[in-house]
């Protein structure tokens, strides 16, 4: 049973330490490292949507919502 | 003739009728766009489906894939076809070794144990063994959970919690390929010797390891459905190590589609995996008496390895890598 015990201990200790080290290893994001010349694309978050995005999805008026509205106004 | 007369009238009406009708089929629409023409293209589209491949403009070409038909090919294995060979693969072992223990039932000494306790792996060969065993076990419910936990276990858990046990095993799965590989090779230098093929595994395969004749063919230390484990584990091992390894750094060596490749061996050899694997652990514990006594304690009975391993026992004196424990009692050959 200790033999179990030390077995099941060796493989997490080898584990969770080669894990962390190429974890924590920071490598470049894809966003910078597929980055072109032509294309701006860093900086997510600010090029494309603003920096005061809130991350909430506004969905938009269905076509026949705005007929409605439309109609409502005549 | 009256009525022949009649019937060419009728025809040029319809005719002249049917000539405004088809131009106006033809006429644009009043928002400029044709309907029917449009979905004429988007059917051509569609029919192309198979054919069209993007690429963008990032510099490494590995990278650059954008869309390839490949991708439906893939999603269709993982979503439909997978779970099917995983499901079939690892329930039919399991339905294997059930119908096989409610016949057979445990295989059991024959002689009674002598009390005389040998050496049968070392420390060093257990410790490898249940590291290789515990990672292995690790990666096995983890990998399940990419092919399963969205089926079995999110409506069990709810969203929420299947989401941070999803991440956690896909962490765990990243992590533990590290002891399996090691465990995979130190086993592979240990008992590459003992598991060369030789002449009693035919008759041993042949007698099915005497499950239902109650005869128990010669063997040396490890008879040849041991070898077949070891071989699984180290050639099906293999692949999944090096299958996984280039998954777990997507594109560093791959593009996409040769990724999606790796991971159809990926899967279908860790679902073979698991079902050896399971028969594996059916036979060294519930399966055959005193065979767990072998990895657990390290020591077996003398009855037990006379059985099961005559030959390691009268040939090679119960050799293990520390050296035979026994005197030879017949000549080898």
């Amino acid at each position: 049973m200790p033999v179990i015990v030390a077995g099941i201990g060796v493989a997490i200790v080898i584990s969770l330490g080669i894990g962390y080290l190429l974890y924590a290893s920071e490598r470049p994001p894809v966003y910078r490292t597929a980055a072109a010349p032509s294309v701006r694309i860093d900086h997510p978050g600010d090029n494309l949507v603003g920096p005061d995005w809130s991350g909430l999805y506004k969905t938009p008026p269905q076509a026949s919502e705005e007929r409605q509205t439309a109609s409502k106004e005549d | 003739m009256r009525s022949r007369m009649a019937a060419l009238v009728l025809a040029a009406i319809l005719t002249v009728g049917a000539v405004p009708a088809m131009a106006q089929n033809n006429a644009p629409s009043p928002t400029g766009s044709n309907p029917t023409a449009q979905s004429v293209t988007e059917q051509q589209v569609l029919e192309q489906l198979g054919k069209v491949k993007g690429r963008g403009a990032i510099p490494d070409p590995k990278e650059a894939v954008l869309e390839q038909p490949q991708g439906r090919e893939y999603q269709a294995f993982h979503e439909r076809l997978l779970p099917w060979i995983g499901g079939i693969v690892i329930l039919g072992m399991l339905i294997a070794l059930t119908v096989f223990y409610l016949v057979r039932g445990p295989i059991t000494l024959d002689e009674r144990p002598t009390g005389v306790r040998i050496k049968r792996f070392t420390v060093v060969e257990r410790l490898t063994h249940w590291m290789t065993a515990a990672s292995f076990i690790v990666l096995a419910i983890t990998g399940l959970n990419y092919v399963f936990g969205k089926r079995l276990l999110l409506p069990l858990l709810g969203p929420e919690a299947f989401s941070v046990w999803s991440q956690w095993a896909k962490l765990l799965h990243n992590a533990f390929v590290w002891s399996f590989l090691l465990g995979v090779l130190v086993t592979a230098m240990l008992w590459l010797k003992d598991n060369l093929p030789d002449r009693y595994d035919l008759e041993w395969l042949r007698e099915f390891g005497g499950f239902f004749s109650h005869r128990h063919p010669p063997a040396r230390r490890f008879n040849a459905g041991q070898k077949l484990v070891f071989w699984s584990v180290v050639i099906g091992g293999g692949i999944l190590i090096l299958s996984g390894i280039v998954l777990l750094f997507p594109i560093s060596s791959l593009d996409i589609n040769s990724l999606q490749t790796a991971q159809y061996v990926h899967a279908v050899f860790g679902m073979m995996m698991i079902a050896i694997i399971i028969a594996h652990i059916y036979i060294g514990t519930i399966g055959m008496e005193g065979a767990s006594d072998a990895m657990v304690s390290g020591e077996v009975d003398l009855a037990w390895a006379k059985e099961h391993h005559r030959l390691w026992v009268e040939e090679e004196g119960a050799r293990t890598p520390d050296g035979p424990q026994l005197g030879r009692t017949v000549p080898a050959e």
